[in-house]
């Protein structure tokens, strides 16, 4: 048996055999308390029940002995003993039915003379009959008072009281009271506080020996004045016991149906019954067979922990050990110097296993000195004759060495002071610049704040850092867009980017543009935030203004314009009288120059109203037959005036679903449609077409007009740009139409792109991506 | 002879509705400002109104109002001839109850003289 095994077992038999010993005390003492207890309990109860059954049998004889005391009962039964005539009888006769209407608990009431005969009764059908041999009549006759059970002819059971009759000193009968034996039954039956088993039995000795169950019993109803335990069978010794008058507690013995039982007995002297407290063992001594059980329960869980604790407990003490034999064996067997042992406990073992480390190191010392020595003296004369040479060759080594740290510390000098002076710039630029930064922890607590935050909120930076990044200039009705902040940095972790209304420390309202980044670390987790926030209150202010002013200036332009225009078509409508031909044809000059005004006011407000970059797109389904329809209305005049047809191709095949601005749509298409009809020949055709490309939608206008010139069609979307053989053509075009279509396009998140051979026509093109998704990714990769 | 309420503070504008109105055979009053436009409608109410929306005193946005609001006035026809272009203004307009917008420059005035004789006549309807 090795090491291991013989400490485990110590530490088990230690630990293991106190339990024990402490269980088995633990259960013996309580199956001593328990059993105490019962013998305790049980003993009370058979006194009470004594006391019950006493009382109760004393009351009947009580009442008994009221009607044999009664002085005119006596005299009325001693004449009819002395002269047994029909007269006397029927005179004792109807006085005992009077005696019995007083007395309510009593059956029956009837006198039987010295030899046994019924002489009176309150019940006439025993009058004449023999009793003599009546267990009550003998007892009444020796002039006892007496109570018994008896089964009369129908099988109840009654209790018979009787007691003697006694006239001037002499006995002359006997006085019978029959009354139901419910009451004593009761008692029997009396269980409560005996449990499922225990009971109360009432047994009376007869034929010298035998007990008779006087009443029914638990397991037993027809016991009564039947049932009876014969003297030989001795081992149901409380029933005897009880029988024959002895009080005891018998602590292990059975009872009538053989089964182990807890008992007490108790006589009731004046009647001559004994009466039988008792219990099941099994049912009293259930707490302790529980506890048995509980213990032997937690006995195998114990020992299955200790066993456990034992095993691991000698293997720290064993495994030092195991491990210092297994050193121990290497160092003796290989020789091997040049290792340690590693010693973690601080026990015994640890301590030899110090010892050990101490005697290698020596030993490894001697050894090394003694190889040392031997080396030396071996290469004395060599190294000598070597030494000059290789000193020289040393010092050379060692000066080219330290040249080379030299050089290296230099430029580790040189980087550090470089990256010094880098963070020193770079925070000399945060510091100055205009913008606010604010770079915050990942709980969104401000760790630095630039002098810009002073300059815009009012806010010291040492005011704001240590605070939630923005809680200082909030204001309540901001309090929303802050939560989308920090949604976005913490759940999509994203840079943010918006506009917002916040408060300076003096109480100032300003707007400023947030960007805030997170700075994530390798598994995608904030590391921190920076944030950058500029005040935009002035270009606000300025782009109000500027947007009143376009709005003033679109009214204060259009206003003598439109004026000048009505005032010209009064005049040619000839209603204010006739003009001559030549004045139409000047009032004609200056109404296409007005239109022309009129024209490029309105392209020029268009064209500041989008460059503003407050125009909402507002993207739907469009339909695309409904707005070349209105387009066509709208431009029918020119082509039918030019015998141009416009060739909707689209209606030609399916054509593909477009979410888009249909306003916006409109205005492109209309620019395409009437640059075409503008710069095409009398008669020509133009083609309108949809089709489907991957990811995109194409709509076309193909012309076959005068196209545009190959050197200038980078400027073509330029504002005001317009191609010189178009300004041949058409002197009064604006240059914005184009211009504002791209931009249009653009906001759409599409393109336009043309293709064109001078003379010969030019075909422009709309893309616009089919859905937003793809728009952005297109976006992304720009 | 059948009244209608010019509402224009530009005087060539005013003249040249009125002449050309006046010829068509309407009996013609014009307002200059938006309070003298609410005190002749008041005093005597018009077939039609034509209305600018930038006036003096009371813009035309609040003469539609108060009009709208008076049980009285308020079925009488409003027709905007506005400047304003923009289709922020037009939608108000509209909302607030106008009949018809036109934006002058867009328009010739034969057109504008075309769709008031509709609306004298009680066959306007709103664009």
């Amino acid at each position: 048996m090795n090491l291991e095994k013989k400490i485990a077992i110590i530490i088990l038999q230690i630990a293991l055999i106190p339990w024990a010993l402490a269980g088995v005390i633990a259960y013996l003492s309580a199956q001593e308390q328990i059993n105490a207890k019962t013998y305790a309990n049980l003993a009370a109860f058979a006194d009470l029940q004594k006391n019950w059954l006493q009382d109760a049998i004393q009351n009947k004889l009580d009442t008994l002995s009221l009607v044999s005391n009664d002085p005119e009962l006596l005299a009325l039964f001693h004449e009819y003993q002395k002269r047994p005539t029909v007269l006397a009888q029927k005179k004792v006769q109807t006085y005992l039915a009077g005696e019995l209407g007083g007395i309510q608990s009593i059956q029956k009431l009837f006198l039987v003379t010295p030899v046994g005969i019924v002489a009176a009764s309150t019940d006439s059908s025993l009058i004449g009959e023999d009793v003599s041999a009546e267990e009550y009549f003998k007892l009444g006759l020796r002039a006892k008072d007496a109570s018994t059970l008896e089964k009369d002819s129908a099988g109840v059971l009654s209790q018979y009281v009787s007691g003697p009759i006694v006239v001037q000193g002499a006995t002359e009968g006997v006085v019978v009271a029959v009354s139901d034996a419910h009451e004593i039954v009761s008692i029997a039956k009396q269980y409560q506080g005996l449990g499922n088993t225990g009971e109360t039995l009432l047994v009376r000795e007869v034929n010298g020996g035998d007990a008779l169950f006087l009443a029914p019993t638990r397991f037993d109803s027809s016991a009564a004045l039947v049932r009876t335990i014969p003297a030989s069978q001795v081992n149901v010794s409380a029933l005897h016991a009880a029988a024959s008058g002895e009080e005891l507690i018998f602590t292990d013995t059975v009872d009538y149906r053989g089964v182990k039982i807890f008992a007490a007995t108790r006589y009731i002297n004046n009647v001559g019954w004994g009466i039988v407290v008792k219990i099941d063992q099994s049912e009293a001594l259930a707490p302790v067979r529980r506890l048995g059980e509980l213990f032997a329960l937690v006995i195998v869980v114990a020992g299955f922990l200790v066993v456990f604790i034992s095993i691991s407990m000698s293997r720290s003490i064993t495994q030092p050990i195991n491990q210092l034999t297994l050193f121990v064996r290497k160092v003796a067997e290989g020789g091997n110097l040049q290792q340690s042992i590693v010693v973690t406990s601080k026990d015994e073992v640890g301590q030899l296993g110090a010892a050990f480390n101490n005697m290698i190191l020596r030993l490894r010392e001697a050894y090394t000195t003694l190889e040392k020595k031997v080396a030396e003296r071996t290469s004395e004369l060599a190294e000598k004759t070597e030494d000059a040479r290789n000193s020289e060759a040393a010092a050379l080594n060692i000066a080219a060495d330290l040249k080379d740290e030299e050089e290296k510390l230099a430029a580790e000098k040189t980087k550090a002071e470089n990256l010094a002076n880098d963070l020193k710039k770079f925070k000399l630029a945060i510091d100055n610049t205009s913008d606010m930064v604010i770079i915050a922890d990942a709980s969104g607590t401000a760790l630095y704040a630039n002098p810009a935050v002073e300059r815009i909120t009012g806010y010291t930076p040492e005011e704001v850092v240590g605070k939630q990044s923005g809680s200082l200039w909030m204001t309540p009705e901001a309090a929303p867009f802050y939560e989308k902040l920090r949604h976005t940095l913490r759940e999509q972790k994203t840079n943010f980017t918006g506009e917002i209304q916040n408060r300076r420390k003096n109480g100032t309202p300003y707007t400023s543009f947030i960007s805030v980044s997170p700075v994530l670390d390798e598994l995608g987790n904030p590391l921190f935030f920076v944030g950058l926030e500029r005040d935009i209150t002035k270009e606000k202010q300025i782009e109000k203004l500027r947007v009143d002013f376009l709005s003033l200036a679109s009214h204060q332009l259009r206003t003598p314009l439109s004026g000048t225009k009505w005032l010209i078509e009064t005049l040619r409508s000839k209603v204010l009288g006739p003009v001559t031909r030549k004045q139409d044809e000047y009032l004609e000059n200056i109404y296409s120059i007005n239109e022309r005004m009129i024209r490029l006011v309105l392209d020029m407000l268009s064209a500041l109203h989008f460059e503003s970059g407050d125009v909402e797109v507002e993207k739907k389904a469009v339909a695309i037959p409904e707005i070349f329809a209105n387009i066509m209305a709208t431009t029918r005049v020119v082509a039918e005036k030019k015998h141009i047809a416009i060739r909707d191709k689209s209606a030609e095949h399916e054509i593909p679903q477009i979410v888009t601005d249909p306003a916006f749509l409109r205005t492109i298409l209309d620019t395409f449609i009437s640059n075409a009809l503008n710069y095409s020949p009398d008669g020509s055709e133009i083609v309108f077409d949809v089709v489907e490309e991957k990811g995109s939608v194409a709509l076309s206008v193909q012309d076959a007009g005068i196209g545009i010139p190959p050197e200038e069609s980078p400027r073509i979307f330029d504002r005001f740009y317009r191609a010189s053989n178009a300004k041949a053509i058409r002197p009064d075009g604006t240059g914005l139409g184009l211009y504002i279509a791209k931009m249009l396009a653009e906001k759409l998140g599409g393109s336009i792109t043309f293709t064109s051979h001078t003379g010969e026509g030019t075909t422009f093109t709309l893309r616009i991506p089919t859905s937003p998704a793809e728009a952005k990714s297109v976006h992304g990769t720009i | 002879m059948k009244y209608i309420l010019v509402v224009e503070d530009e005087d060539f504008l005013a003249r040249v509705l009125r002449d050309n109105l006046t010829l068509e055979g309407y009996e013609i009053d014009v307002a200059v400002d938006g309070e003298e436009a609410l005190e002749k409608i008041r005093a005597k109410q018009p077939s039609l109104i034509l209305l600018d929306l930038l006036l003096p005193k009371k813009d035309g946005f609040q003469v539609l109002e108060e009009l709208k609001a008076n049980p009285d006035l308020k079925l009488i026809p409003v027709v905007v001839l506005s400047n304003l272009g923009s289709d922020a203004d037009i939608k108000r307009a509209l909302a607030m109850g106008a009949d018809d917008y036109f934006v002058k420059s867009q328009h010739p005035i034969a057109e504008v003289i075309e769709r008031v004789r509709k609306y004298v006549a009680g066959a306007g309807t709103k664009q």
